[in-house]
């Protein structure tokens, strides 16, 4: 005998080997006793084991399938519908803070256009016109302003006016993007 | 997706039906299980009626856990380990509350004689696999019973391959020891 196969035939036993190890051993089983007798008390535990009757079971499998989902719980949908008031809660956001500059720059740019700024001791933004983007159409007028003033005046209103109305506009779309793209999922299940 | 032309359809697919939420996928899944899931959780804890409840437990346990599911590791094995999670937990309710002596002893009732030895039998076989420690049990269950190979078992259980192959050889060493006289006959 070239040594015994105790260590492989529970793996040969349950189909676990291969290739040349699964022959090495089929082949030391022909000429071995000892590990045939082995192998035949594996067999029989499976056997015997496999004897036990099945579970009775009490419900159909229909029964047990519905009483398993009376007692699911309705589910959100991973990730998306957990988080899905950021997207309109940021749209939102950006909106009220649009309208809020709107509001404040609207109103600087009557104030200044009136020639009230030193009243107001906002003088600092007709040099700087730097902080706020609404000031940039003013700023680019402010250059023009010994020459054209008519011109700049209308060109930084428009541009005031233009510029809060497209944005308004580009997270509108956005907004009914995201409530066209979401409600399939709401009205799902 | 509310026609039942389910039968078809593959178990990826209506994984990711109901991981969206879809009930019916969800319940054709439990059909297709249902008998493996239940027969795991009886040999584990011995009693069908137990089996039967822990076995609707787990896959409503299934359904929670199921969005974290990956279709990377196989179902059955993930449904498995939620199973034998669901029967660790049955057993230790089970031992809290009763005597172990009265545990899974079915009643048994007037049979033919023949009967009566059959099932004193597999009674007796019943006995012994309960006997085990469960981390071993589970290994011998999931290969004699489920048919697993010791890849998927390794899977299902989180173990390396070696753990596998030394639990099965420690759980049927026992076996053997304790069922001596009934291997040794040749039933
Ligand atoms: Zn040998």
């Amino acid at each position: 005998m070239n040594g015994h196969v105790r260590q492989e035939l529970e793996a040969y036993h349950d189909g676990q080997l291969h290739g040349a190890q699964q022959r090495r051993v089929a082949a030391h089983l022909e000429t071995c006793t000892e590990c045939c007798a082995a192998l035949t008390q594996l067999e029989r535990l499976s056997t015997l084991l496999q004897e036990a009757p099945a579970p009775e079971t009490w419900l159909t499998p229909e029964r047990f399938t519905a009483q398993v989902r009376l007692r699911l719980q309705p589910r959100e949908a991973p990730a998306r519908r957990r988080h899905h008031w950021v997207i309109p809660a940021l749209l939102v956001g950006a909106w009220a803070f649009l309208e809020a500059v709107w509001v404040v720059s609207s109103g600087l740019l009557v104030a200044l256009t009136l020639g009230l700024g030193e009243q107001l001791g906002v003088t600092w933004l007709q040099s700087a016109g730097g902080f706020n983007p609404w000031q940039l159409p003013q700023a680019v007028g402010q250059g023009w302003h010994g020459a054209l003033p008519l011109f700049s005046f209308l060109a930084s209103s428009l541009l005031s006016a233009l510029m809060p109305l497209a944005l308004l506009g580009g997270i509108s779309i956005l907004f009914w993007g995201w409530w066209v793209a979401w409600r399939p999922h709401e009205s799902r299940n | 997706m509310s026609e039942t032309s389910t039968v078809a359809i593959a178990d990826l697919e209506l994984i990711a039906l109901a991981q969206q939420g879809d009930r019916q996928a969800f319940g054709e899944l439990v059909m297709r299980y249902r008998e493996r899931v239940i027969g795991v959780v009886y040999r584990m804890c011995g009693d069908s009626q137990l089996a039967e409840d822990a076995a609707q437990e787990a896959f409503v346990r299934a359904w929670q856990q199921l969005p974290r599911y990956q279709p990377r590791a196989p179902f059955q094995s993930w449904l498995y380990r939620i199973a034998l999670n669901r029967a660790t937990d049955v057993l230790r309710a089970d031992r809290e509350t009763a005597d172990v002596d009265d545990l899974p002893l079915v009643a048994q009732e007037l049979e033919p004689e023949a009967a009566a030895e059959r099932n004193a039998l597999h009674e007796q076989v019943q006995q012994a696999v309960l006997a085990l420690p469960e981390a071993s049990r589970s290994v011998l269950i999931l290969r004699e019973y489920e048919g697993l190979s010791y890849k998927e078992i390794a899977e299902t259980l989180d173990i390396p391959l070696g753990t596998v192959m030394s639990r099965l050889n420690y759980a049927r060493g026992r076996l053997r020891e304790w069922l001596c006289p009934l291997l040794e006959a040749g039933t």
